[in-house]
């Protein structure tokens, strides 16, 4: 009937999904590596392209909001000194490599490490930290100093280089790890005694909120605006 | 549209445990041999409504897809065992470990636990016991007639004696060290319990395949940085008013919705 109203509910739904877009990044303000998410919207195609056949087609066009502009924002989080040797923070855009106990691969920036019962350098989930070769770390020894091009150093003797690798097409997998494609990096810095905060702007986020909250108001009132020229044709302008 | 309110709930109880940690922590700002812990947070799962690759059309793929996160989990409270401040007390019982280890105390139910605190004393029959009254493993039991007590760096007890002038050696103190003892499980009374995690205890003379080595007339304070604390409690009271406003706001996007048909 009204093709307006239909319009006015795609806005509406995004904006509540922009909303749960903006709730994860607000609930992972305090988690270690969190990269968060951003959103975007824009109009159906169908509404784009070339004028002659946009006047064609229009009148059977239905213009619509659009979810598109998802988009994981890698940028660098706060680095917070903790003392501890064995939480490693990365400054740059590289990830560490981790693998489950099956051995499918992983990439983190959550540097909060530990030590497993067989001396494994393991992330706080037990996932293997992994070497440049793709081989798990194995510790023994007390003194454990990691340089910034990612070398450890046990006891002062080399053991390996941790792995730090550039990705592309990041997905998020939860757990703070991802997956996508490895590329080499080479500037990318470790840095021991540190971890890396969330990348998480609360300003940002509320404005998220507020904007999220206004246009889905918005959206109700143009549905509503809809409602009331409905009830007026069916009232009003049939009354003899 | 509720998803939101629950993400968001989710960070206001991850946010609550962050507090609980950081009390405790300051709780035991003084107490001696406490190690801080520190909650660990990881993102939850994500649902995926687009997945990234989907073509958009002929030979175009979507660079990225749409993934909404469903919030945030307390993944650990990792014990932090770096070395608390040593402070002289003069008391001959007092024993710091300087380095990795943990004195051995034995429970009362015959099992082992280990403990970062050295604040030891004499009980009745001239045992040395923890506060609580456990005996130190292995037990070493000092002479009434003893003068002056000397514990070496390399944990052997030596005794002077009344009337004595050479001094007596009278047992060792061993320490265990693990390989990962964040994985230790802490019950209470400044002791752990080895678990699963922690791999088993490699048990030996102070000094050697890389335990410390055992100041006498020290105490090791508790590691907690009061000031690190109070950042964190003060981080973490606002990401938790923070995660209220995004409960708050779904809450009116549903009394919008709810409003939309008068």
């Amino acid at each position: 009937m009204y093709k307006g109203i239909y319009v006015a509910m795609t806005g509406a739904v995004l904006r509540s999904r922009e909303l749960d877009v903006v709730s994860n990044n607000l609930a992972n303000v305090n988690t270690v590596g969190f990269k968060k998410s951003t959103f975007a919207s824009r109009l159906y195609p169908i509404m784009e392209g070339i004028q002659e056949r946009q006047a064609v087609v229009y009148d059977n066009a239905r213009a619509m909001a659009t979810f598109t502009g998802y988009k994981i924002d890698t940028m660098q989080g706060a680095i917070k000194n903790t003392g501890n040797p064995l939480d490693l923070a990365l400054s740059g855009e590289g990830f560490f490599g981790v693998e489950d106990g099956k051995g499918q691969r992983f990439f983190t920036r959550n540097g909060s490490f530990t030590l497993n019962r067989e001396g494994f350098l393991v992330n706080m989930a037990g996932n293997y930290v992994l070497d440049r070769n793709n081989q798990r770390i194995q510790i023994e020894g007390t003194e454990i100093s990691i340089s910034p091009d990612g070398n450890i150093y046990v006891d002062n003797n080399l053991l390996t280089q941790i792995k730090v690798v550039k990705v592309n097409n990041l997905e998020h997998v939860a757990d703070s790890l991802f997956t996508g494609q490895e590329a080499p990096d080479a500037t990318t810095e470790v840095l021991q005694g540190s971890l890396e905060m969330s990348n998480v702007n609360p300003i940002r986020e509320m404005v998220g909120i507020i904007t999220a909250l206004k246009q889905y108001e918005s959206a109700q009132k143009v549905i509503q605006s809809f409602d009331d020229l409905a009830k007026r044709v069916s009232a009003d302008i049939a009354r003899v | 549209m509720i998803r939101s309110l629950f993400t968001a709930a989710t960070g206001m109880h991850a946010q609550q445990m962050n507090v609980d940690v950081i009390s405790h922590n300051l709780a035991n700002v003084n107490t001696v041999g406490f190690k801080r812990g520190r909650a660990d947070f990881q993102d939850l799962l994500y649902q995926t409504i687009k997945a990234p690759g989907a073509p958009s059309g002929e030979g175009i793929q979507t660079p990225s897809g749409i993934q909404i996160g469903l919030g945030v989990k307390p993944v650990a409270v990792q014990k932090l065992f770096t070395q608390g401040d040593f402070i002289n007390t003069g008391n001959e019982l007092d024993m710091v470990i300087e380095g990795q280890g943990f004195f051995q105390v034995t429970r009362p139910d015959g099992t082992t636990a280990y403990t970062r605190s050295g604040a030891f004393k004499l009980d009745s029959t001239g045992r040395i016991v923890n506060s609580d009254g456990y005996p130190l493993e292995p037990a070493i039991t000092i002479p009434a007639d003893t003068t002056q007590i000397t514990i070496g760096f390399d944990g052997r007890v030596t005794v002077l004696q009344a009337g004595g002038t050479t001094p007596v050696e009278i047992g060792t103190i061993e320490i265990a060290r693990f390989i990962n003892p964040a994985g230790l499980q802490a019950i209470g009374k400044n002791l752990f319990l080895s678990t699963d995690a922690s791999g088993d205890p490699i048990v030996g003379q102070p000094g050697t395949e890389g335990r410390g080595l055992i100041n006498q007339k020290f105490l090791e304070m508790s590691n907690v940085n009061v000031v690190e604390e109070l950042a964190n409690l003060i981080i973490a009271q606002r990401a938790f008013e923070l995660n209220t406003k995004a409960v708050q706001a779904s809450d009116e996007m549903l009394q919008t919705s709810a409003g939309m048909k008068r």
